[in-house]
């Protein structure tokens, strides 16, 4: 496996994703935002995002757009809050957040908060703190925070909390690595992280560490390197990144690699994917490995990217 | 054979032997999808006997070319991302889903029309597709789900006569006849269906197809959210029945057979159940869908190990469940949790259902609107009663699941997940004093000596202590 990066092969993986015509990929057209957003953040913290035609992105991004002001997965695919922060996240990636008219989305969004201050996810009315995050998230990057009720949302994911530090998909829910990023996330950008009982937790998410140095996302499971960015960014947030095994981490992502195609697997030796490209790319550069931009833990975007939504200079 | 047709024509026959399957047999309850070969020894088997109690469909992890078999660390993976797993499966002999009490009383209707034998199989409510059909078949009941989406949705703004420009499979649906036809319709000179008359006529073959194409794209695509919408868009608009909604219940529970981790089709279950509640459907029946839910994510828990959507569902059910129904599945989970003692969900059930009954003994009258516990109106009789007669009761079941967990850890030492549910039982007398108070709890060791009742405070962190 070695214990290089090869950013290369990554790259070409990334970009030889959309022309696949197989069965397997054309069922996944439903969530291309998502895909895109992983692949493109990906390679803009690889450094590559300009090897993308901007001017062909831009316009799909903006057909994925129902008239209610949200994205759908796709072309003539149903809005939801999921594919909504994707759009425009990748949107922020592009510095074209200019394209879209913001009160729109922001009022879309706000319209999804219920009167506990959780998120539904579409109309259909699916409560998860997953779309907590979505939200808060979303409405930070277009500096429309003020429209939904931010401390009520933030006291809704705080009701998350359980017995053992963690959070789950709803009060009650069981704790779960990729939820508490959400919670963990939302609570960072909501300005209310005093929720977080950041020792309880921390020890909590330190004990994701397994001994061959991958994370797992709750007791008893398998390493995935996907945890390697829900478990790591949690801890960044809570400033308790040191109380896990960096090294070991990092050969872990490092191995998940292929070395001869590019991309990366959830584990060692299983077929690579776009999702835990992004996500072992997000881990190493969390983990400081060279040679990567740095990522924000909280918008999971490029700080430069941050940076410029928030002390921006125009282009 | 198929390779003289063009591949959209083969799609289009594909799809209607599908919904004629459907149709056919509305009590299927798995659906596989296998490899060609494997479809052809379903077919040549003679009289199968539903002997194994496994299911039907055995799903292998999926890996890339020239890897080897999966092994058993793939049933503890975790579905991170929203992948379908992976159309590669075994056909093992035919078991019984768990879950079947339904099909006692019920005759399945017979399939006694041909279907294309290469590439589907059904009898005994087990429906195989062959993985080759499943492109062919996708792409045609994509494009139909969207033109008659569209045309559906036009329709409903009340565009008028409107021509329907239709694809091929709608106009051989209607010469087929294999829909209600409006009786003013008839093909203009250049081919194209203009129907007069009533915009009713036009809307019920709309929403029929809309039906028709929705159901193939959730089985091929069960994460084709904008599927399950249209129907639960079609569905509000109707009087609810019992028997649609258990049809579309069926519908879900197929599909979550192969994709027992499909988030939508939980959630299109719980969508399903609030509408019987808010139908005001009787509480037996209620009650027996709650409980055949439940027994749902057990049998797919069995298979799909710690499946987190699959338990996310079950303790969605306490909240809609009786304190009666909730005691029963405490009880019920106990041989569960026993037998998978690294099942961190099973445990965390369990801990849900005694949060449930601690909620309900802390407020017995009150509506429960954030908590996952208990609907009010029924959280009325039964162990709610017997609490306030006799709140020693709680505590019993307290004690009980205190002592059960720590025989289990002496014997399987070293599971995080028994640990974890010592934590929350301690914690859980530590922060419920108000019930918990009683000279016979467990008592916290203190350095000088002393002993105080783990209810009061002592925190399980606390410097001056150490456990009992």
């Amino acid at each position: 496996m070695g214990s290089e990066l090869y950013l290369d092969k990554h790259v070409d993986y990334i970009k030889s994703l959309d022309k696949k015509s197989d069965f397997d990929s054309v069922v996944m057209e439903h969530l291309r935002m998502n895909g895109a957003y992983w692949g493109l953040t990906a390679l803009d913290i690889m450094g590559r995002l300009g090897d993308m035609k901007v001017d062909e992105i831009v316009p799909w991004i903006l057909m994925c757009q129902d008239e209610c002001g949200g994205f759908g997965g796709n072309h003539q695919h149903d809005p939801h809050i999921l594919y909504t922060l994707s759009a425009v996240q990748i949107l922020a990636l592009f510095d074209r957040l200019d394209a879209v008219d913001a009160d729109k989305i922001a009022n879309y969004i706000a319209g999804l908060q219920n009167e506990d201050g959780s998120f539904s996810g579409d109309g259909w009315g699916e409560i998860d703190t997953r779309f907590s995050y979505c939200a808060i998230c979303c409405l930070s990057l277009l500096k429309r925070l003020d429209r939904i009720d931010l401390e009520k949302a933030c006291n809704f994911v705080a009701n998350c909390k359980n017995f053992d530090g963690g959070f789950g998909c709803v009060p009650g829910g069981e704790s779960h690595a990729g939820q508490i990023f959400c919670c963990v996330g939302a609570l960072a950008i909501g300005g209310a992280l005093h929720h977080v009982d950041r020792d309880l937790l921390g020890w909590w998410l330190a004990e994701r560490q397994v001994k061959a140095g991958g994370l797992n996302g709750r007791p008893e499971k398998l390493p995935d390197v996907c945890y390697s960015w829900w478990v790591l960014a949690s801890l960044v947030m809570m400033d308790r990144m040191h109380w896990i095994d960096k090294k070991s981490l990092e050969q872990f992502i490092l191995d998940c690699q292929d070395p001869e195609a590019g991309g990366i697997s959830d584990r060692p030796d299983d077929a690579v994917d776009v999702f835990h490209t992004f996500f072992g790319i997000a881990g190493l550069s969390l983990l400081g490995y060279p040679g990567l931009q740095a990522i924000d833990p909280a918008y999971a975007l490029p700080v430069t990217v941050v940076d410029r939504i928030f002390y921006g200079q125009k282009k | 054979m198929a390779e003289e047709e063009d591949s959209w024509q083969h799609g289009v026959r594909l799809v209607l032997h599908l919904d004629s399957i459907l149709e056919g047999d509305p009590y299927i309850d798995e659906i596989g999808f296998v490899h060609p070969s494997q479809l052809e020894s379903l077919h040549s088997i003679g009289n199968f006997a539903l002997e194994h109690k496994k299911p039907f469909f055995m799903k292998t992890r999926r890996k890339a070319e020239g890897q080897g078999e999966a092994d058993d660390t793939g049933q503890y993976a975790e579905d991170c991302s929203q992948r379908n797993e992976g159309h590669e499966v075994e056909a093992e002999p035919p078991g019984i889903n768990p879950d079947q009490s339904y099909l006692n009383n019920v005759q399945g209707k017979f399939i006694d029309f041909s279907y294309d034998k290469s590439a589907f199989w059904c009898a005994h409510h087990k429906l195989a597709i062959a993985v080759s059909a499943l492109a062919p078949i996708y792409e045609v009941a994509r494009k139909e789900f969207l033109a008659n989406r569209k045309a559906h949705a036009q329709c409903l703004t009340g565009t008028r006569n409107s021509v329907m420009s239709p694809s091929s499979l709608s106009f051989q649906l209607l010469e087929g006849g294999l829909c209600n036809r409006s009786a003013n319709s008839r093909a203009n000179g250049n081919g194209n269906v203009q129907f007069q008359g009533q915009n009713g006529a036009v809307h019920a073959l709309l929403q029929k197809n809309l039906m028709l194409y929705s159901r193939v794209l959730v089985i091929v695509n069960c994460d084709f959210a904008s599927a399950w919408n249209a129907r639960k868009r079609v569905l509000s608009r109707m009087e609810a029945t019992e028997e649609f909604l258990l049809a579309e219940l069926r519908l879900a529970r197929m599909v979550l057979a192969y994709g027992p981790k499909s988030e939508e089709s939980w959630a299109y279950r719980r969508w399903i159940i609030d509408r019987m509640i808010s139908a005001g459907l009787p509480w037996n029946t209620v009650g027996s869908v709650l409980e055949g839910d439940s027994m749902l994510v057990e049998a797919i828990a069995g298979r799909s190990r710690m499946n987190y959507r699959a338990w996310r569902h079950r303790y969605w059910l306490v909240s809609r469940m009786s304190l009666q129904q909730v005691a029963s599945e405490l009880q019920n989970t106990k041989r569960l949790a026993q037998l998978h003692v690294a099942d961190n969900c099973c445990f965390h059930y369990r801990r849900c259902l005694l949060l449930g009954i601690l909620q309900a003994g802390l407020m017995p009258n009150e509506k429960n609107v954030n908590s996952p516990t208990l609907v009010a109106s029924r959280a009325q009789a039964g162990l709610s009663a017997a609490l306030i007669v006799n709140p020693q009761l709680l505590t019993t079941l307290w004690k009980d699941e205190l002592s059960w967990n720590r025989d289990l850890i002496k014997q399987f030492f070293g599971f995080e997940a028994l640990w974890l549910h010592r934590r929350f039982l301690i914690w859980g007398f530590g922060h419920n004093s108000k019930i918990f108070k009683s000279a016979s709890l467990p008592v916290v060791l203190n350095n000088n000596g002393s002993t105080t009742p783990l209810s009061e405070g002592g925190g399980i962190f606390s410097k001056s202590s150490s456990h009992c």
